[in-house]
């Protein structure tokens, strides 16, 4: 087949004839463009808002230069399969919990760090080096350095609405979106207020509130003096040897102890209403079925299911499997196109 | 008739002429948008009186806004520049170190107490520094065992911090100490950061003579935000000095908390200090460890602790102990103080 060119003479070597065939495809690409001037400018408007927004384009996945502000550091394997043998169900667990997880992250251009828990003597009894979630907390933010937030979830959990981003949802309207006075919700009757304790100071620990307390399965920790500070004293030898037997939830109990004593905890810790981050399955606080403010429900699109204890007599596989297929059907019947 | 040169119409047809219509003669043509609108704004009459006299007042009435905006802004400016000074002068800037004492009205007498407070005052007011003076039994709600007052002064320091936001220093000094050298000034001293790197102690144990945890050796000076001293049993907690911060919050804090005063560490609140630096490295490594002579000498010490003449500050704490006397070993100093030198 000869090259014919717009004189109408074919050129003699392959090489000018690529150099030809260049030119023309540039030319033809200059003249779409002239000609179809409005197409051209709503194709790059669609590009530059996918890349310039927080959540770009719905079903497109986005790709973030350099480092995301939000990391979101999910626990698994947790145990190990050193206390409970990890049977099909159990790894079926996590492969939805993970690619869950991993979707997110990546049609927002999220981090994922993906975080071991299994049992590890140091952690064990008498080797009082407990409290492995602070430790994790420790080195992912060291492994993520230009990183502002962590988002930690537990391993039974899913993301219902894969369409919101974070900023968005919470933290471009933080102060509006939590609240720093227990007043609005104390279910642990924590004293309510303490002297010293600073109303502006920075945010820098965002946690649920559920029935029985403080809900460290989906909470927001962000980079900074005080976060150092906590992660430091969480752990302590002393606390630990006179509380230990009554903390059964190890560090959760930890930071409520500190939160009723310590002023300038209290200063950089807000709450979120729980059906923010934390909604929960109607098995767990079952003793408050029907509290507004703590289960699921459909019809509000809630953001993140945390089936909490479910592996406490309760079915995590048969939790997650419903979870999942109904998160599946919301997304086709009404998806979220616009992420507000 | 033959026309040598070939009509225009004609024209078309040539051989090499363009085959489109030239632009300045189709009879279609409109000007682009924005051209029109260029033309629509600017475009003058053909009378040039009236675009004179529409431009004169054209500018007028401009140059009329313009002065109305620039008399706003004015105003703007005043406005804030007059708030700013009221303010300030209404919510000064505050000392730069303020003295925190806290006084036993049950165990003490009046006028006991009164000669302490004149002490500091005296120093106090040579210097330019606050003073920050409370019943330590205000603080009884704030411990779990009214009885013991050592536990008492972090909550004291904190009310201290509350009421002077914007100080820099807060120096906690013992009721039972006395300054004796109240010509020294605290940051020539001890906290100017260069000054301090040279009295930092690096790389000595928290618990002497051969505790495991040593001080940090390489963190400089003015990163340092906790100044306290030892002596041959641990740290001494009768005076130290706090930099506003949010470190100090969290070590006032956390080191009273009220698992630490269960716990009955043998040194007490020292004991707690030591756990602290040691345990935890956020502590530690802005803790600055200066010899104890820098302001916490003892008349009755032994070797490197012993008051001597010039020291700054003399602190007979632990004269509570029988075989000890305060008010005694507080007359000895009491007379033998040095005054304010005053500058001519």
């Amino acid at each position: 087949m000869k090259d014919k060119d717009d004189y109408g003479f074919s050129p003699a070597s392959p090489a000018s004839r690529s150099f030809y065939r260049l030119r023309r495809f540039t030319t033809r690409l200059r003249q779409t463009v002239a000609r179809r001037r409005v197409i051209v400018m709503l194709l790059a408007f669609l590009i530059l808002y996918h890349f310039v927004s927080d959540t770009g384009l719905p079903l497109l996945p986005k790709f973030r230069w350099g480092s995301s502000r939000f990391v979101i550091i999910l626990a698994v394997n947790q145990g190990g399969g050193v206390r409970q043998w990890k049977g099909a169900k159990e790894w079926a667990v996590e492969r939805t919990s993970i690619a869950n997880k991993k979707a997110y992250a990546d049609r927002h251009g999220y981090d994922l760090a993906i975080q071991d828990m299994s049992i590890k003597k140091r952690y064990a009894h008498e080797w009082r080096e407990s409290w492995e979630k602070v430790d994790v907390i420790r080195s992912t933010m060291k492994q993520y350095p230009k990183a502002e937030w962590f988002w930690w979830l537990d391993l039974h959990t899913y993301i219902m609405e894969p369409d919101i981003s974070l900023e968005r949802h919470v933290f471009n309207k933080i102060e509006n979106n939590t609240y720093r006075n227990l007043s609005v919700y104390n279910p642990l009757n924590l004293p309510v207020s303490l002297p010293h304790v600073e109303n502006h100071h920075d945010i820098n620990l965002v946690v649920p509130q559920d029935c029985g307390g403080f809900n460290l399965g989906s909470f927001f920790v962000r980079r900074s003096e005080w976060t150092d500070f906590l992660l430091d004293i969480w752990w302590d030898p002393v606390f630990y040897e006179q509380r230990h037997m009554q903390w059964e939830h190890k560090e959760q109990d930890a930071l409520e102890h500190m939160y009723s004593n310590q002023a300038w905890i209290r200063s950089g810790v807000s709450f979120i209403p729980q059906r923010l981050i934390n909604s929960f399955p109607p098995g767990a606080c079952a003793e408050q079925a029907g509290d507004p403010r703590i289960f699921y429900d459909e019809k509000d699109r809630d953001f993140v299911v945390n089936m909490a204890g479910c592996e406490w007599g309760r079915d995590c596989f048969a939790e997650m499997e419903h979870f999942q297929k109904l998160s599946a059907s919301l997304q086709t019947k009404s998806r979220k196109w616009l992420p507000w | 008739m033959h026309f040598a040169i070939p009509s225009r119409a004609a024209d078309q047809s040539l051989p090499g002429s363009p085959t489109f219509k030239m632009r300045s003669k189709s009879k279609n043509y409109a000007p682009p948008l924005l051209s029109q609108l260029w033309s629509s704004v600017f475009a003058s009459e053909s009378d040039s009186f009236e675009r004179k006299r529409r431009s004169s007042r054209r500018s007028a009435v401009s140059a009329a806004v313009l002065l109305v905006i620039l008399v706003v802004v004015a105003f703007f400016f005043v406005v804030y520049f007059v708030a700013v000074k009221l303010t300030s002068s209404v919510q000064p800037d505050g000392p730069s170190v303020v003295l925190v004492l806290g006084l036993d009205y049950k165990a003490y007498k009046n006028d006991y107490l009164q000669k302490i407070i004149d002490n500091r005052k005296e120093y106090a007011d040579a210097q330019g520094y606050g003073l920050y003076v409370r019943d330590i039994h205000d603080f009884d709600s704030r411990v779990n065992d009214p009885e013991k007052n050592e536990w008492k002064k972090m909550p004291l320091i904190r009310a201290a911090i509350d009421q002077h936001p914007r100080s820099d220093y807060f120096w906690y000094l013992d009721q039972n100490a006395l300054i004796m050298n109240p010509n020294l000034n605290l940051e020539e001293h001890i906290t100017d950061p260069k000054k301090l790197n040279t009295l930092v102690l690096r790389d000595i144990p928290i618990v002497p003579p051969d505790g495991t945890i040593r001080t940090y050796r390489h963190v400089p000076a003015d990163r340092m935000k906790f100044i306290i001293s030892q002596d041959h049993e641990g740290l001494q907690t009768g005076s130290f000095i706090l930099k506003n911060e949010e470190y100090s919050k969290f070590v006032l804090d956390s080191w009273s908390d009220k698992l630490y005063q269960e716990y009955t560490f043998a040194k007490k609140d020292k004991g707690a200090l030591e756990h602290l630096a040691q345990w935890h490295p956020t502590v530690l490594s802005k803790m600055a460890v200066i010899p104890q002579r820098t302001f916490n000498s003892y008349p009755n010490g032994v070797g490197e602790s012993l008051y001597q003449d010039g020291d700054f500050v003399a602190s007979f704490a632990g004269c509570e102990a029988p075989e000890r006397n305060c008010i005694r070993e507080f007359e000895r100093l009491w007379d033998n103080r040095g005054r304010v030198v005053v500058k001519k």
